[in-house]
């Protein structure tokens, strides 16, 4: 064989059988179906013992987060669902969380499946699950599909099947809102654990010295924006601010904000929720944030945006709010958007620590959302969902 | 076009080496053995392509072409004969 060829086999039309989650796929030996909810408790189940997060919070919560996201949710629709594997004895060895949702791509409506937690049992592991079931879930109806936080494995296996990462969604940032503090903790790994007490009741006495002093760095000055609470309905006015400057965009409805809010807001891991609309006097709205802070903790970035020219208003006010909530650290993915801002300049860049991955079998669609010109943030992302 | 044997025994080596096993039967089912998984089957399929410079296409992918050495040696055969119908169409073209 001398020129690398592709193999293409036509041995069967395999594409359209993976396509249907209605009629269980048979791979062998194990069949792949959409989730009922009979397999919610199992799921769930599944859940504490393969996501270190879930063992955090009750069986019940889990299994209330799983009713809300799959057969409640605005976006449930039977075509893009769920997935779980069985074994031959009928109990689960997969899952794959999907959540669907509308995107405008070209002024027309487009249907994204996001994938999150795949997981497969020990013995189903060795039976290939978690490639059987992505390779199903990724022949699937929907235009694009994407995974946000990916860990390297997840990677390998999105590659192998025709997907790939999104470069533009994988910078990740960090900012040491206490800077002793949070070089205490960047160092409680690393050092003896008698220093790591020590280093960790001075830090925090540090931090408030040099705030004191009004050292920079160390203390956050007021905004001059004016902060709003973000209802759904004002998140839908400021999403249409921005809608101009991305070509692939969610389409979101008040139905759907609501229950997102809903779900955001019963998550209790990470700290107190905030999400706070930015309003200048003559500008109006001119950005938005939502995140959870955890006092003496991280704050996570669920999602932070500005009209264009108002980036470095938002990191300001976004930063003072979370030092004012007792914040360490603040820790967010980067918006496309903000790469020339504070967004950069100011914190600490890491790129690829987790991936946000991409497939589409139509490829000017996913350039387009591998260039950064599609609006995805961590909103629908995997970080609080089970 | 390389021989079924020599294909066979390049992918048996690609295999125990993959797998840190010492031998394997052609026949040998690597699923019903539990010797693989998703990883070190992305794993087997890299070796394999690089070794026999074929690229399989993911619309493609049939896990069950993985299931044995003799399978694999099957599925390469069939890229070798594919690969040998497109030049031939070239040269009609050409």
């Amino acid at each position: 064989m001398g020129d690398r060829s592709t193999l293409k086999l036509n041995k069967t039309d395999s594409k359209s059988e993976a396509q249907s989650t209605e009629t269980p796929k048979k791979s062998g030996r194990s069949k792949i179906t959409a989730i009922q909810e009979s397999d919610i408790e199992e799921v769930a189940a599944m859940s504490q013992i393969y996501f270190p997060g879930s063992k955090n919070v009750s069986l019940e919560y889990l299994i209330e987060t799983i009713k809300l996201l799959y057969f409640t949710h605005e976006n449930t629709t039977p075509e893009v669902s769920s997935l779980v594997s069985r074994s031959a004895d009928g109990s689960i060895n997969g899952f794959l969380g999907v959540t669907p949702s509308s995107f405008l791509y070209k002024d027309e409506k487009m249907v994204a499946a996001h994938s999150h937690h795949l997981m497969a049992t020990e013995k189903g592991r060795s039976m290939l699950v978690p490639m059987r079931i992505l390779q199903q879930f990724l022949s699937g109806s929907q235009d694009f599909s994407f995974a946000d936080g990916s860990v390297e494995s997840s990677k390998l296996l999105w590659e192998r099947l025709g997907g790939s990462p999104s470069i533009s969604n994988c910078i990740y940032y960090k900012v040491p809102l206490r800077p002793f503090s949070f070089a205490s903790r960047m160092a409680e790994n690393r050092v003896p654990r008698i220093a790591s007490k020590v280093l960790g009741s001075f830090s925090g006495a540090l931090d408030l010295v040099a705030k004191i002093s009004r050292i920079p760095g160390f203390n956050r000055n007021k905004p001059m924006v004016s902060l709003l609470p973000l209802t759904p309905e004002l998140l839908l006015e400021a999403l249409h601010l921005v809608k101009n400057n991305f070509s692939v965009f969610p389409l979101h409805n008040k139905l759907k904000l609501t229950q997102l809010f809903h779900l955001l807001g019963r998550e209790q891991r990470y700290g107190a929720l905030h999400k706070l609309a930015l309003v200048d006097d003559q500008e109006g709205i001119v950005g938005w944030f939502i995140y959870y802070a955890k006092k003496r903790g991280i704050c996570e970035v669920i999602q932070a945006v500005s009209i264009s020219g108002k980036e470095d208003v938002l990191f300001d006010t976004l930063t003072w709010h979370a030092f004012d909530q007792g914040g360490i650290e603040l820790s967010g993915r980067l918006m496309p958007g903000h790469i020339r801002s504070s967004f950069t300049s100011k914190t600490i860049s890491i790129p690829g620590r987790m991936w946000t991955l991409v497939h589409s079998s139509d490829p000017e669609l996913k350039l387009e959302i591998q260039t950064g010109n599609a609006f995805l943030s961590r909103l629908e992302g995997d970080l609080w969902l089970l | 076009m390389k021989s079924k044997i020599y294909v066979q025994q390049k992918i048996s080596l690609i295999v125990c080496k993959t797998l840190t096993i010492e031998s394997i039967d052609i026949e040998e089912d690597l699923f019903d053995m539990g010797l693989l998984d998703s990883l070190s089957l992305v794993q087997l399929m890299v070796a394999i392509e690089e070794e026999f410079e074929v690229t399989i296409s993911p619309d493609e992918l049939d896990l069950e072409d993985y299931k044995s050495v003799q399978a694999m040696s099957e599925m390469i055969n069939r890229a070798a004969l594919t690969s040998m119908f497109s030049d031939f169409g070239w040269m009609k073209n050409g």
